[in-house]
């Protein structure tokens, strides 16, 4: 075992993406109770790499591995998983963290499948008992947690989910960076990256939002959005909505709170008629207080309010609105 | 064009979700089952390409007869016939196993594309159909919001949805695998012809010795990932959500007097 917990690092742009800095800090704390070493892994292309592998190297680490390569200028599963597969044969590391996020999501089984080794997506937290390290996921929505254990050699490969470790409670640290080359033929490039857009161009910035008031499938039918705008504009407060409501066509995509839409963190964020799946929490959680209203007891969501209402929103939420009208 | 799609059976989100006595699953009795939502998009996503593009639409799943039902509804949505793995060697399957099996059956079959939904709903993975497609030894894609395939069914091109509202556009080459997106289009309701014929398509079976699977390679003496304990999540220290009880007029109350004076956010 060589005690190596490896993060590869996600970046755009020349800036590293905040999942990675959340990453660093799990590599840290799974290294620190192992007896292991925590390093990070970039890859990429150019000045934007090297800037990445810069700042990584403020945290404290045994090393920051740079593949810098012109292939690697676009993420492609096929050049990752050949620069993985190439570093990990020699660096042979223990553990190799990603995000539970859209590349972890493309890469994360490749990788493991790759390398033939146990692979396990979306961990909220971990500890280690009598040696072994045991993996916590949410399963069955949320509504369940399971204590995991990874078998067979390393590296296991783990992503994390979004916002389960605090990007900054990484150790700063001043880390060498060493360059590893990379053997890697055109043949080998199977996906042309052509470009990116903007989903859609909205009006609405719900960041910039002090309230929220977000709708999901608990409210049934479209017409009953209307109670989610009326509290809404009782409390001055903009409205957004889970995916499958804007999937549905129930609200359009620039209401979309989530890791695929827009990502909130408004003094408070009342969720009515939302079970809490993870890609929802994913953009609401760092909300300062938030307040779920949902009749089922079990729904994830209330793992993460401050107040609580287990009732049929039909009858609360316009009690809610007399209530804030009654204050006024 | 050949499309392979495979899909996926799980518990209805509003099942009764209780812990087995040993800790280690759920019970059986309290769930719903029905096919994953993000496997009727993918579903969706396979019959419009082949009215574009002709061709056939095989759904593929794995499971006993339990699973019959999200079969039988695939094939009621269009697809054109079906092929359920089903042996009990395969239970308790990680999925890294549950992609050597679908890769062991896809792999004796003719396909331009295999889709499969992005994650299942109940357990939010996401990684068994990049295992596939690597195991396969093909391009994939995953969380796909739009799949255009050429003329010539030899490149397909695709938008994947990233964080924050952005679209990777991209394109790579057939045979490849695609993990399709909630909302890439709208999913069609069966029509009453296809309800009918669907009970009448085949749905053939395969086990571990007609797949050539080892089966010490499969179920749950192959799996790698191993459930020790499930459990309900005791709330973390320092976020408790405060329930507040009474009747809906009380309880709003008494959450905007906490809003207001406690919170200080209204």
């Amino acid at each position: 075992m060589s005690g190596k917990v490896m993060v590869l690092v996600e970046h755009r742009d020349g800036a590293t993406a905040r999942i990675s800095g959340e990453n660093l800090t799990l590599a840290q704390k799974l290294a620190a109770a192992t007896g292991g070493t925590a390093s990070a892994l970039v890859l990429g292309a150019g000045d934007a790499a090297r800037a990445v592998a810069t700042s990584v190297a403020g945290k404290k680490l045994a090393e920051v591995l740079l593949v810098e390569n012109p292939h690697l200028k676009d993420y492609t599963p096929e050049g990752y998983a050949k620069a993985i597969e190439q570093v990990v044969a020699q660096e042979r590391p223990d553990y190799l963290i990603l995000g539970h996020d859209s590349l972890g999501y493309d890469l994360a089984g490749k990788v493991a499948a790759r390398l033939g080794r146990a692979c396990m997506t979306d961990i909220s937290e971990f500890r280690v008992e009598s040696g072994q390290s045991v993996f916590v996921k949410p399963v069955y929505y949320g509504k369940l947690q399971a204590d995991v254990q990874l078998r067979g050699d390393g590296p296991h490969v783990i992503s994390a989910r979004p916002g389960a470790f605090a990007a900054d409670e990484a150790e700063a640290g001043q880390t060498p960076v060493r360059e590893v080359a990379l053997t890697l033929a055109d043949s080998e490039m199977r996906t042309k990256v052509h470009g990116f857009l903007s989903q859609v161009k909205g009006a609405v910035d719900l960041s910039a939002a002090e309230i929220i008031v977000s709708g999901g499938r608990g409210l049934q039918k479209p017409e009953n959005f209307q109670l989610i705008r009326d509290l809404a504009a009782a409390l001055g407060a903009e409205v957004g909505a889970s995916r499958p409501v804007v999937d549905a066509g129930w609200m359009p995509r620039d209401r979309q709170v989530g890791s695929s839409g827009q990502t909130v963190s408004p003094k408070l964020y009342i969720a009515v008629g939302i079970s809490g799946a993870m890609q929802h929490l994913v953009g609401m959680k760092n909300s300062k207080v938030i307040v779920a209203i949902n009749k089922d007891p079990n729904a994830p969501i209330f793992d993460i309010a401050d107040y609580g209402i287990v009732d049929d929103l039909f009858k609360v939420v316009p009690a809610l609105i007399e209530a804030v009208k009654a204050r006024a | 064009m050949n499309i392979i799609v495979c899909v996926k059976q799980v518990p209805d989100k509003n099942s009764r979700f209780t812990v087995r006595g040993d800790g280690k699953d759920i019970e059986e009795k309290g769930l719903t089952l029905v096919l994953n939502e993000f496997d009727a998009y993918a579903i969706e996503t396979a019959l419009r390409l082949k009215e574009k593009h002709g061709g056939e639409v095989v759904v593929v799943s794995l499971g006993g007869e339990k699973i019959r039902e999200v079969i039988v509804r695939s094939l009621a949505f269009g697809a054109d016939r079906a092929i359920q793995l089903n042996d009990a060697a395969f239970e308790g399957s990680d999925s890294m196993a549950t992609a050597r099996i679908l890769a062991a059956a896809i792999g004796k079959e003719k396909f331009d594309l295999i889709l499969t939904g992005v994650m299942s709903d109940d357990m939010g993975y996401a990684q068994t159909g990049s295992m596939l497609a690597e195991l396969l030894n093909i391009a994939h894609a995953t969380i796909v919001m739009e799949a255009l395939v050429d003329e010539g069914a030899r490149r397909v091109r695709v938008k994947r949805e990233l964080e924050s509202g952005i679209l990777e556009d991209c394109e790579i080459p057939l045979p490849a695998l695609l993990t399709i997106q909630a909302g890439i289009t709208e999913v069609r309701y069966p029509t009453l012809p296809n309800i009918m014929k669907a009970r009448k398509k085949e749905i053939r079976q395969l086990n571990a010795a007609a797949l050539g699977i080892d089966v010490s390679t499969v179920g749950a003496k192959g799996r790698l990932v191993e459930f020790r304990r499930l459990y309900h999540e005791e709330q973390a220290a320092g976020k408790k959500a405060e329930i507040l009880k009474g009747s809906p007029a009380e309880a709003a109350k008494q959450l905007v007097e906490r809003l207001a004076k406690v919170a200080k956010v209204i």
